[in-house]
């Protein structure tokens, strides 16, 4: 029987918080299940300040369970647990590798170098902790989910970019007839990163000539599964304004619900959106743009067909079996070269 | 006299055909393009929108 790899995962954070991360580790662990045993350690709480405290008190416990579990390697993924992964690794000479999902923070402060107008604070604590805990410490290998990352400054030599996916068999399952009204959604984290409040300009904006078009938001995780993809595919645009992102699950969702898209600039977005093709892509914190981008798709007679190109792209490329392929060649080439 | 709103359905920008949206600033109306950012101005309910390469003929 072939020996499976033991693989300590380590998260910030875990459901009912609901994040790309979550849902990362969630898919991957399951289509790994085969070649590898994991073990998860999560705090119970989303409360910051409890996340700090985890980060301390895992390593003793990850320590304890060692004598027993034996682990092959640690995989922690942003932000924190990067942290106590590192620290496990240099006691218990086994390989570390950490997964970003995305570097808000580091986008964020270039984008209002680029857009001074723009009026958000960015903490220096957080700004200083984000890039320690992404580019600061070495870990043994890194893994990106957006390759927009790799611009950013010290990025880790040893890095492999995963981008995340999307199982479009739980799409196709559903019929669905859409709504009679011009219907935008949203799905996201109620998040300033999000950029909701440009959205919402943006509606104000094209009311003035079109109060008909509808805007759906729903904050992720409140509906999952059929109820979700059910608001997907009854809607006819999917919108995503936010200000950072590393590679969005909720977009290769929309494909997968054969959704046309408009999204901003950011992250790995520009790699996979093309104008007309699949969809839209506006600059950030712009909402004339967003809103002109909206009144063009819904004069659009060929809006669908950028939903089937958009589909097309995540059925070939964008799967949780090519991410689960990815990592486990990572693993081994840790351990490997480590060993 | 106020702007009449339902020209927005039908204005559209002179110079690169972008949507047009109205604001109104204490008694000061304007409209503005959403795609160039071009901003005209709105006299007594009429809106002011030459093109910029527009010549008067002397």
């Amino acid at each position: 029987m072939k020996k499976k790899l033991k693989v300590a995962v380590l998260i910030d954070a875990w459901f009912p918080f609901y994040g790309g991360g979550q849902v990362h580790v969630r898919e991957l662990t399951k289509r790994l299940s085969v070649d590898c045993r994991f073990k998860l350690y999560h705090p119970n709480s989303t409360n910051i300040l409890l996340r700090f405290l985890w980060a301390l008190t895992v390593i003793p416990q990850l320590l304890r369970d060692y004598s027993t579990e034996r682990f092959d390697l640690i995989h922690a993924h942003a932000y924190i647990a990067g942290f106590p992964g590192k620290v496990i690794s240099k006691i218990l000479h086994i390989p570390v590798v950490y997964t970003v999902h995305g570097s808000n923070v580091l986008d964020l402060r270039e984008l209002t170098r680029s857009n001074p107008a723009l009026d958000i604070k960015i903490p220096i604590w957080k700004y200083a902790l984000e890039k320690w805990l992404l580019t600061g410490i070495r870990y043994d290998h890194q893994i990106t989910v957006g390759s927009k990352y790799l611009t950013h400054k010290n990025v880790n030599k040893n890095i492999s970019v995963i981008p995340n996916g999307v199982d479009t068999k739980e799409f196709d399952k559903l019929k669905e007839t859409k709504r009679k009204q011009f219907t935008l959604i949203f799905v996201g984290r109620d998040d300033p990163m999000k950029g909701i409040q440009f959205l919402d300009g943006a509606m104000n904006l094209i009311h003035q000539k079109h109060p008909q078009i509808k805007l759906v938001k729903i904050k992720t995780g409140k509906i999952q599964g059929r109820k979700l993809v059910k608001e997907y595919k009854s809607s006819h645009v999917f919108i995503l304004p936010s200000l950072s992102e590393g590679h969005p699950l909720t977009l290769l969702e929309a494909w997968a619900a054969e959704l046309p898209v408009i999204v901003t600039s950011v992250g790995d977005n520009p790699k996979m959106v093309k104008k007309g093709v699949n969809g839209y892509l506006v600059p950030a914190a712009d909402e004339e743009s967003l809103a002109q981008a909206i009144l063009d798709a819904y004069r659009n007679p060929n809006l669908e067909r950028l939903g089937k190109a958009g589909y097309n792209l995540v059925k070939k490329k964008y799967t949780w079996e090519k991410a689960a392929k990815a990592t486990l060649k990572v693993y081994k080439e840790v351990i490997h070269g480590v060993r | 006299m106020a702007l009449d709103k339902t020209l927005l359905e039908i204005l559209a920008c002179p110079d690169c055909r972008g949507d047009i949206t109205y604001s109104k600033r204490g008694k000061k109306e304007s409209l503005k393009c959403l795609k160039c950012k071009r901003v005209f101005e709105v006299k007594n309910g009429i809106p002011i929108m030459l093109p910029k390469d527009f010549k008067e003929e002397n």
